[in-house]
């Protein structure tokens, strides 16, 4: 398995994100050479949960997805035609199987297969295997593994 | 190959998101889309008597059983009181909604038509009237 290596290379550290990412967030990027839809997605895609990388789903996904904002987990999620053009574009651009995804994120996905959840990734699902009770990050209904902010000190806003 | 970047590279970007409010009228701003609701009100009924406070505190407080299961009140992200923190079902923090804890509530239109859209679908099943609109902000207003 491809993720091997690596993964015997994360510790407890790996969960401590921040420091690291403000240091690779020069201030000016929040205003200047954004890419486009950058911005609508952090403004609307932050306001429930965290902002979910775009480079942990593949393109499939993000277009599934964004297809059907209005029934989105339980939720309404909705957006006028433009916005969520710009931000179908940024996440599609992003995604997993885009020049900036991973091929790691993409471990074991059948290609007949379109998640909708990144916690139904194989490649997560690998990570987090020994923290998941079985069952817990299965199912329909709300699931405490998607707020990635309970265990990966991340800021969403 | 390491993930750890890529989380890196995306919630960075998520850092600086909400800082875009300046020395702006909020006051003013929150007067405007009233008085918008207020227009409309009066158009769908002729005897629009002004909004109240209790009337959106019943709206805030209400189960009306009509929308989905997983939301049946607004209370459930934003608690029963307006002074208190959220939180979302996906476990997100949101700032209080009363105005005097969040002074630019209820400030910016395209914000909140689109939120009254989606929590009035989500909670009643429906689209909230300009009245109930008015009332809610209105009883913010007062919190
Ligand atoms: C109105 C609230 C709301 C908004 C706005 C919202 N989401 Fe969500 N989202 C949810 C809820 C609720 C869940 C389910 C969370 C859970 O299972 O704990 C969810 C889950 C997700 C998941 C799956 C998480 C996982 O791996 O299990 C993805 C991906 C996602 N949202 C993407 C988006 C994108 C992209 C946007 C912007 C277009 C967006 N969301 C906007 C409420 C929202
Ligand atoms: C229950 C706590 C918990 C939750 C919730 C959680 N993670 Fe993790 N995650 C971990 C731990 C612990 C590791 C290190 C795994 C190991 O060492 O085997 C990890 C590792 C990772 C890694 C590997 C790179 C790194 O930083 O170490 C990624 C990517 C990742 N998580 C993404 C996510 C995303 C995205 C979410 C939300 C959808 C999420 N995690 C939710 C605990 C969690
Ligand atoms: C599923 C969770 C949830 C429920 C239920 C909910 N809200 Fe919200 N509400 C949010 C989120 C998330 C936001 C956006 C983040 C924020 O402004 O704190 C928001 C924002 C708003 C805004 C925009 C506020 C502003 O500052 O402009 C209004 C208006 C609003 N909600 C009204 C309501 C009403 C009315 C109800 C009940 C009919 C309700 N909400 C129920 C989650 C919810």
């Amino acid at each position: 398995m491809r993720l091997a290596p690596y993964l015997v290379g994360l510790t407890l550290a790996g969960l401590v994100l921040a420091p690291l990412l403000l240091a690779a967030a020069p201030a000016e990027a929040a205003t200047r050479g954004l890419p486009s839809g950058l911005a609508d997605t952090r403004r609307e895609c932050s306001a429930c949960h965290v902002l979910y990388p775009p480079e942990l789903l593949p393109a499939r996904s993000w277009q599934a997805l964004t297809s059907h904002l209005s029934t989105h987990f339980g939720e309404d999620a909705s957006l006028d035609a433009p916005t969520t053009a710009a931000i179908t574009k940024y996440l599609v651009d992003h995604a997993a199987d885009s020049r900036y995804g991973s091929r790691d994120v993409m471990w074991h996905l059948s290609p007949t297969q379109t998640p909708q959840r990144i916690t139904d990734m194989p490649f997560w699902r690998s990570i987090h295997r020994r923290l998941l009770q079985p069952g817990v990050g299965t199912g329909p209904g709300i699931r405490t593994a998607a707020d990635c902010a309970r265990c990966h000190d991340v800021r969403s806003e | 190959m390491n993930l750890r970047p890529i989380l890196l590279l995306a919630f960075a970007a998520s850092l600086t998101g909400g800082a875009t409010l300046a020395a702006t009228n909020y006051a003013s701003e929150r007067a405007a889309i009233v008085a918008r609701y207020a227009a409309e009100a009066k158009q769908a009924n002729p005897n629009f008597h002004g909004f109240s406070a209790d009337a959106g505190k019943a709206f805030f407080l209400a189960h009306p059983g009509t929308g989905r299961p997983e939301t049946p009140s607004c209370t459930t992200c934003h608690t029963t009181s307006p002074r208190n923190y959220g939180r979302t079902r996906a476990g997100k923090q949101l700032l209080p909604v009363a105005v005097s804890r969040t002074p630019a509530r209820f400030t910016n239109l395209t914000k909140v038509e689109r939120w009254f859209k989606r929590n009035c679908n989500t909670v009643y099943g429906r689209t909230c009237t300009a009245q109930e609109k008015g009332n809610y902000i209105t009883f913010m207003e007062s919190q």
